[in-house]
């Protein structure tokens, strides 16, 4: 019961942000000044009558709580306005960008946490040696090249090799051999960045439980090796791990918009620049509104395991942020 | 010893990065826009120190004046985001009831969205074609005002814990004011944090502005910017123009050196 309330709390409190998340950019877009129509008054074939038609068929012409409740209602039929630029309703535009972004994120995530666990149990169980050192030094330097800097350094050597493809046409039906091939770069790039975040967080959180009085007093009582470190740190360790799964998810997201633009992966991150440029308001608003959404979702799944794993957040108080 | 290499070098460097963006007419010999059509993606030699870019120009001279503009973008943006998160923390912080809340509502707000889909969010309702000078000042205040949310939150935690001591306490009740609290009390405690947070925030900042300019929502051509010396990088043609690379270290080396300083890089467990 208490477990419904808290879910049912945290539920209200995402709806809510992503309520004014809504609002807030909806209003900064009509702020802007031009729109989709008077940029393509610049071809001399668009007269002034057209774009004033065209203008008023998307509504353009009417007022901002006019727009914006039409906004609403085209959101409540599961459309979410309309993209100008491709004359269709966003939805359909979006869906299969973001679910290939979801697919490149998703892969990346697990194999930046595939990799980093080995090396921040290394460095913490032996921490203070040259492993430990090393895998400082590494993440230091990891940490140096971030997706901008490492995946433009990776295009200039991809291209060197002849690795780059841009296929996007036949992704729908490519095999999975063929989709994996096709995301390993950008998956690269992205994993490469949240390796060492993680890696750090890991062996701190780590280290941290491996400090608490307890462990003293299992050491003293004999248990050591694996058995005290993955049946007795680890669990203690476990809130920082949650909560940094949930974080992870948030640095991948953004950015998956450099990763996806660098090696023209069809996903959110190039349909949202090409949406600033031809001034495509609904297509904006929309993806800022989905990436709330995916890191409000990663947010409150890491919270529900978190509630799930720490028997204290469901004691005494309830459950604490 | 080890103190000395692991703050003097980052100073080091930050210091000579700075001068040569301050001495970039002395230290090239060619405008950054002049055009050698003669010699496109020419390799490094005595007349081109880093060669020429795809249209010839001189890479060297390119280097420091967008280095100018992208350092400068980076660091305008950091005060304002850290003077934001300064002003609305201790504000906040004095303040018990409605303003903090309100404050820290509206931070939280601005980190439910993802950093680089929020810049953009808010670069999207901004004109895309202005003048250098122009675009300069709108990307750092864009870049400012988007991410002063995380300095703002942890200037307002601290400035709320501060300001439940006692001594606060005291000399709220002898009758000091508003003003006086902040600047007696608080901000001594603040400003540590407010640095940190500066040197934290200026790399991301920094690589904020080449991302942009990058995408072409920057820094237009033909002004130079790292994010502009980077971009023809996506055109298989210009890539083996390798010296277009050259801002690449340079951010690396600027983001290692903030984060020995600001003592993240210690790890001191």
């Amino acid at each position: 019961m208490r477990f419904l309330v808290f879910v049912m709390r945290r539920l209200s409190a995402t709806a809510l942000t992503l309520a004014a998340v809504s609002v807030l950019s909806f209003s900064l877009l009509s702020l802007a000044p031009g729109d989709f129509f008077d940029d393509m008054r610049l071809s001399p074939q668009m007269s002034e009558q057209m774009a004033a038609r065209l203008k008023s068929q998307y509504g353009l012409d009417r007022g901002f709580v006019e727009r914006y409740s039409a906004w609403c209602r085209s959101a409540w039929k599961g459309e979410f306005g309309v993209s100008m630029a491709q004359g269709r309703p966003a939805s359909e535009v979006l869906k299969p960008k973001l679910k290939n972004t979801l697919a490149l994120g998703g892969l990346s995530i697990f194999v930046a946490w595939l990799a980093a666990i080995p090396f921040g149990f290394l460095a913490a169980v032996r921490r203070g040696s040259w492993v430990d050192r090393c895998v400082q030094a590494t993440t230091a330097t990891a940490l140096a090249f971030p997706e901008i800097v490492f995946g433009t350094l990776l295009l200039i050597v991809a291209s060197k090799f002849g690795w780059l493809r841009s296929d996007e046409v036949f992704l729908e039906d490519a095999s999975l051999w063929e989709l994996l091939k096709r995301m390993a770069l950008p998956g690269t790039v992205l994993a490469f960045a949240a390796f060492p975040v993680i890696v750090r967080h890991l062996r701190s959180a780590l280290i941290e439980a491996a400090r608490s009085p307890f462990v003293r007093e299992a050491r003293s009582a004999g248990i050591r090796g694996r058995r005290l470190w993955v049946g007795q740190i680890l669990p203690a360790a476990a809130n920082p791990i949650i909560t940094l799964l949930g974080l992870s998810a948030a640095g991948l997201i953004g950015g998956s918009v450099i990763a996806e633009s660098l090696f023209s992966w069809p996903g959110a991150g190039p349909l949202f620049i090409e949406a600033i440029t031809a001034r495509d308001a609904h297509i904006v608003l929309d993806l800022a509104l989905a990436s709330a959404a995916l890191l409000a979702t990663a947010n409150f799944l890491s919270e529900i395991c978190l509630y799930i794993a720490d028997p204290r957040l469901r004691s005494e108080g309830g459950p604490r942020p | 010893m080890r103190w000395r290499l692991r703050t003097g070098l980052p100073v080091a460097y930050l210091v000579v990065l700075a001068f040569s963006m301050v001495l970039a007419p002395v230290l090239t010999m060619h405008s950054p826009e002049i055009q050698y059509r003669v010699a496109p993606c020419a390799a490094p030699s005595g007349r081109f120190l880093l060669g020429t870019d795809e249209l010839g120009r001189d890479v060297w001279s390119r280097l420091l004046y967008g280095g100018r503009v992208s350092l400068g973008a980076g660091l305008l943006a950091a005060s304002l985001s850290v003077c934001i998160g300064l002003l609305a923390g201790a504000s906040a912080g004095l303040s018990r009831g409605l303003l903090r809340r309100l404050v820290l509502a509206l931070a939280e707000l601005f980190l439910s969205v993802p950093w680089l889909y929020l810049l953009l969010a808010i670069r999207a309702f901004l004109p895309l074609t202005l003048s250098p000078a122009q675009v300069l000042l709108l990307l750092s205040t864009v870049i400012g005002a988007a991410g002063w949310a995380r300095p703002g939150r942890l200037i307002t935690q601290k400035a709320a814990e501060v300001r439940e001591r006692e001594y606060v306490e005291v000399a709220e009740n002898l009758g000091a004011g508003r003003w006086h609290l902040i600047r007696r009390h608080l901000l001594p405690e603040l400003l540590p944090l407010a640095l940190t947070q500066f040197l934290l925030l200026l790399p991301g900042y920094v690589l904020a502005e080449v991302t942009l300019t990058f995408f072409g929502l920057g820094v237009g051509e033909p002004a130079a910017s790292w994010g502009n010396l980077l971009a023809p990088l996506r055109h298989p043609a210009v890539v083996g123009c390798l010296q277009l690379a050259s801002p690449l270290p340079l951010l690396a080396a600027l983001v290692l050196a903030c984060e020995l300083l600001s003592g993240h890089g210690r790890g001191d467990y």
